[in-house]
C-alpha cells in the first residue's frame, strides 16, 4: 500500500514539473519584483536630481523606465535616509504609522530635554549642546556602531567564537537594534519616547547601555583574538 | 484699499513699538539680534491694534496665579516650560474684544462673546489673553478652564441636597473653589466683598449675614459636601456685588456648549445617565451667563471637543444648540481663524527664537504651512519632530 | 637429468587465457576533478585585525583613538568582500585569465570537457 502511495506521489510531482516546464514560470532567482529588471532606480532627492541634470546623465536614462519610489519616500527637505530606516527598525507587526509617531514623540522629548538644557545653561555652554533631534540619532548611531563580530565557527567538533570584521550594514542595523532594546528595557509605566530619547541622548554622547553594550562586544573579541584565523581559513 | 492703509498705517505704527523694543532688549543680551516679533508692552491693559501680530511675555508670578489649576491647553503648557516663558500671540480676536470692552456701558446687562472656529485655532489662547486683560484691569474672574471635564470625568457624584434631583460634583466643585480663590484671592480681600444673606447649611454650620466672601469659599473648600451650593450663593452673590457696584466681573468659560450637551458619563443610583442639565455645577454657571445683572462681561468659548454627540460644526448655533441659543441671546459671535500669512511668519520666527525650529529654509518653511494650512495646532504638532 | 626449472618454482604462472584481465575502473583520467581539496588560502585581514586590537588595548576600548585601524580594516574588509565576489562571479561564468596557473575545480572541469582525455 505504501509502495503504492510513494508511487503515485511520484507520479504527481512529476505532472507537476511537467506542468511548470509547459508554463515556463519556474525561475531559480529569487527575483519577486513586481517590475522587470530592465527598470531602473531612480532617485527622489533634488539635490541629486539636479546633479543627473547637470552632468548631463539624465539625457541617458530619458527612455529608460524607471522604478517608482516607495511610500514612504519624499523629496521633502524634512526627509532623512537614517531617520526612515531608523523608523523601520522600531516599526512591530507592519504598524509603521505608530512607529513613526513613537519616533517623532521621541524626536519630541530629545527636543524639550535639550532645550530645556540649553535655556538654563551660561552663553558658552549653550553652543556645544546640539537641539537638532536627527543630529542626535547620527551621533547615536555613529558611537553604537561595532567593528567586529563574534560568530561562532564548528572547528574539530568545538564551536569557537571567531572575532569577524562585519559590513557597514551590518553594524548599522546592529547599533539601530542596541539602542531600541536599551529602550524597551524600561518599566511598564514608562513610555517607549521618552525612554527612547533618553538613550539617543546618552549614546550621542558616547554613554549609556547601547555604547557599553558595543565596548562589551570589543572585549570579547579581544579575548578571542586567538581564535580570528578561522575566519580565513 | 482700505484695509491695505490701514496695515500700512500699522506697519509703521508698529515700527515705533518694534525700535523701542529692541533697544530695551538689547541692554538684557547683547549678542541677541533685533527681536522684531516681540512687544515689551506685556500689560494687556494697554493691548491696542499696534500691537497686533506681536508677542507678549505673561510674568511667571500671574501664569502660576492664574492658570495653575487649568486654562492653558495642554500642548501650550509644555511649550511654556520649554521655552522658558509664556508667551502669546496678539491677535484679531482678542484685540477686537479687548476694543469692545472698552467701549462698552457697564451699567446695561453685560454683553456677551462667543467665541468659535474650527479645532487648534487658538480660541482658548484668546480666552488667557482676555483672562490675562480682565487681571490688569482687576475684574473678578469666574473662569471655567473646560467644562466638559465634570460630565466625561467625573471623581465624585452626590444626590443634591437642596434641589432634588440634581447631581452634586463634590470634589469637582471644590476643585473650582480652590481656582476661583487662587485667581481672586487678593482682589477679594482688597475689595472686601462680604455675603450679605445668612445661609445655613446644616444646623451646625452657618454663613451669616457679613461674612467675607473668602471665608465662605475656604469653607466650601473644606466641606466639599456644600461645595456645589456654595458656588451657587457664590455666584449669586458676585451678581448682587456687581450690581451694586462693588466690583466689576469677568466670566469665562470654556467648551461652553457642554453644558447643553445630552453627553454625559455621570451615572444616578439607577444607573442611569444624568445629563449635565441635571448637575448643579451647570445651573450656576447657566446662571452667571443669564442677562440679568450689569457690570460684567460674559466670553464663553464653543468648541467641538467639548460634545460628543454633535460634531458636525463649529458654528455656535449649531454647538449651542436651539436651548443654549436662545440662553445665550443676544450675543456677539467672535469668528477665530487660521493664522494669517503674516502671523504664519511671526510664529516661525517666535520658534526660530526659541531654537523649536532651525536652518529651516524658506521652502521648508512654505511647506509647513501648506501641510498645515496655517492651523495653529497643526503647525505646532508638524514643528515637534523637527 | 636436470629437473625442469619450473617444476622446482613454488608457483606456476598463471594461465592469461584462464584468467582474463578485467578492469575494475576504466582505463583512463576521467574528465573531471573533484572540488574538495580546492579550497585555497585566501589572504584575509589578519594582520589589520591584530593591529586593531593592539590599539584597543593601548586605549582602554576607546575606538575614537583607533579611528585609522578601524578604517584600516574596514578598507581591507570591503575590499576582501569585493574581490570574492568578482572571482565568484568569474568562475561561474567560466572566465579564465590568460596564463593563470591556479585554477578552481569548475574552471578545470570547463578545460577537460573541452578537450576530454581519449
Amino acid at each position: 500500500m505504501a509502495i503504492f502511495r510513494t508511487l503515485l506521489r511520484q507520479v504527481t510531482f512529476q505532472k507537476v514539473l511537467l506542468g511548470t516546464k509547459r508554463s515556463g514560470v519556474i525561475s531559480l532567482t529569487n527575483n519577486y519584483s513586481l517590475f522587470p529588471s530592465t527598470f531602473i532606480k531612480g532617485t527622489f532627492i533634488p539635490s541629486e536630481q539636479n546633479k543627473l541634470k547637470e552632468s548631463g546623465e539624465l539625457q541617458k536614462i530619458a527612455h529608460i523606465p524607471i522604478k517608482p519610489a516607495f511610500n514612504d519616500e519624499t523629496s521633502s527637505e524634512f526627509y532623512d535616509p537614517i531617520v526612515r530606516k531608523f523608523t523601520n527598525y522600531i516599526m512591530r507587526k507592519g504598524k509603521k504609522v505608530l512607529a513613526r509617531n513613537l519616533l517623532e514623540k521621541t524626536f519630541e522629548n530629545v527636543k524639550r530635554i535639550q532645550l530645556e538644557k540649553y535655556n538654563s545653561s551660561s552663553f558658552e555652554a549653550q553652543t556645544e549642546i546640539e537641539l537638532n533631534p536627527t543630529v542626535i540619532l547620527h551621533q547615536a548611531l555613529a558611537n553604537c556602531k561595532p567593528v567586529l563580530e563574534l560568530m561562532p565557527m564548528r572547528r574539530g567538533g568545538v564551536r569557537y567564537q571567531v572575532p569577524v570584521p562585519i559590513r557597514e550594514s551590518r553594524s548599522a542595523f546592529l547599533a539601530a537594534r542596541w539602542i531600541i532594546e536599551a529602550a524597551k528595557d524600561k518599566e511598564r509605566t514608562i513610555h517607549l519616547p521618552e525612554k527612547l530619547a533618553w538613550e539617543l541622548i546618552e549614546a550621542s554622547k558616547n554613554q549609556g547601555r547601547a555604547v557599553r553594550r558595543k565596548q562589551e562586544l570589543h572585549k570579547q573579541c579581544e579575548a578571542n583574538r586567538a581564535y580570528a584565523h578561522y575566519r580565513w581559513s | 484699499m482700505v484695509f491695505y492703509t490701514q496695515s500700512l498705517l500699522r506697519r509703521i505704527t508698529s515700527g515705533h513699538v518694534r525700535m523701542f523694543g529692541t533697544a530695551l532688549e538689547a541692554i538684557k543680551v547683547p549678542e541677541e539680534p533685533p527681536q522684531t516679533f516681540r512687544t515689551i508692552e506685556n500689560n494687556p491693559a494697554n493691548h491696542t491694534i499696534d500691537h497686533m501680530n506681536r508677542f507678549y511675555t505673561i510674568a511667571p508670578e500671574i501664569q502660576k496665579q492664574l492658570f495653575q489649576h487649568g486654562g492653558l491647553t495642554k500642548f501650550f503648557q509644555k511649550q511654556v516650560k520649554t521655552f522658558a516663558e509664556c508667551s502669546i500671540l496678539i491677535r484679531q480676536p482678542a484685540i477686537e474684544i479687548i476694543s469692545y470692552i472698552r467701549q462698552s456701558d457697564y451699567s446695561k446687562p453685560p454683553n456677551k462673546y462667543v467665541l468659535y472656529g474650527e479645532f487648534g485655532v487658538g480660541k482658548s489662547t484668546t480666552l488667557v489673553h482676555l483672562i490675562h486683560y480682565a487681571f490688569a484691569t482687576r475684574k473678578i474672574l469666574i473662569h471655567v478652564p473646560w467644562a466638559q471635564n465634570w460630565f466625561s470625568r467625573p471623581r465624585e457624584t452626590a444626590n443634591s441636597i437642596v434641589h432634588e434631583g440634581n447631581i452634586d460634583l463634590p470634589i469637582d466643585a471644590a476643585a473650582w473653589l480652590v481656582h476661583f480663590k487662587n485667581q481672586n484671592h487678593y482682589l477679594l480681600s482688597e475689595l472686601d466683598l462680604r455675603v450679605t444673606k445668612d445661609y445655613a447649611w446644616s444646623h451646625r454650620e452657618t454663613t451669616s449675614n457679613g461674612t467675607p466672601l473668602l471665608e465662605m469659599i475656604n469653607f466650601g473648600i473644606n466641606r466639599i459636601k456644600f461645595a456645589s451650593e456654595i458656588i451657587n450663593v457664590l455666584i449669586n452673590e458676585l451678581k448682587e456685588a456687581s450690581r451694586d457696584g462693588k466690583c466689576s466681573t469677568m466670566v469665562a468659560i470654556d467648551g461652553y456648549n457642554a453644558f447643553f450637551s445630552e453627553y454625559s458619563a455621570i451615572r444616578d443610583d439607577n444607573k442611569k445617565v444624568v445629563p449635565p442639565s441635571r448637575v448643579s455645577l451647570t445651573h450656576a454657571f447657566l446662571n452667571i451667563t443669564k442677562s440679568d445683572w450689569c457690570n460684567g462681561i460674559i466670553v464663553v468659548a464653543v468648541d467641538i471637543l467639548a460634545t460628543k454627540d454633535r460634531r458636525e460644526s463649529y458654528l455656535p448655533r449649531f454647538l449651542l444648540n436651539k436651548e443654549g441659543f436662545e440662553h445665550m441671546d443676544p450675543f456677539l459671535p467672535v469668528h477665530v481663524k487660521n493664522y494669517t500669512t503674516d502671523e504664519f511668519e511671526i510664529i516661525a520666527e517666535y520658534y526660530k527664537n526659541r531654537k523649536w525650529i532651525r536652518d529651516i529654509s524658506k521652502q521648508g518653511l512654505r511647506e509647513l504651512q501648506l501641510l498645515s494650512q496655517n492651523n495653529p495646532y497643526k503647525f505646532m504638532e508638524y514643528c515637534t519632530p523637527l | 637429468m636436470r629437473p625442469n626449472i619450473q617444476l622446482l618454482s613454488a608457483r606456476a604462472p598463471q594461465n592469461i587465457k584462464k584468467v582474463p584481465f578485467q578492469p575494475i575502473l576504466p582505463m583512463a583520467l576521467r574528465n573531471k576533478v573533484s572540488g574538495k581539496y580546492d579550497k585555497q588560502t585566501e589572504g584575509g585581514c589578519l594582520y589589520e585585525i591584530s593591529l586593531l586590537f593592539a590599539c584597543m588595548q593601548k586605549n582602554a576600548f576607546d575606538e575614537s583613538l583607533c579611528s585609522h585601524e578601524i578604517n584600516n580594516l574596514n578598507v581591507c574588509y570591503s575590499d576582501y568582500l569585493s574581490k570574492r565576489r568578482t572571482r565568484k562571479a568569474d568562475q561561474e561564468k567560466g572566465i579564465i585569465t590568460p596564463g593563470e596557473k591556479n585554477l578552481t575545480h569548475l574552471q578545470l572541469n570547463k578545460f577537460l570537457k573541452r578537450f576530454p582525455n581519449v
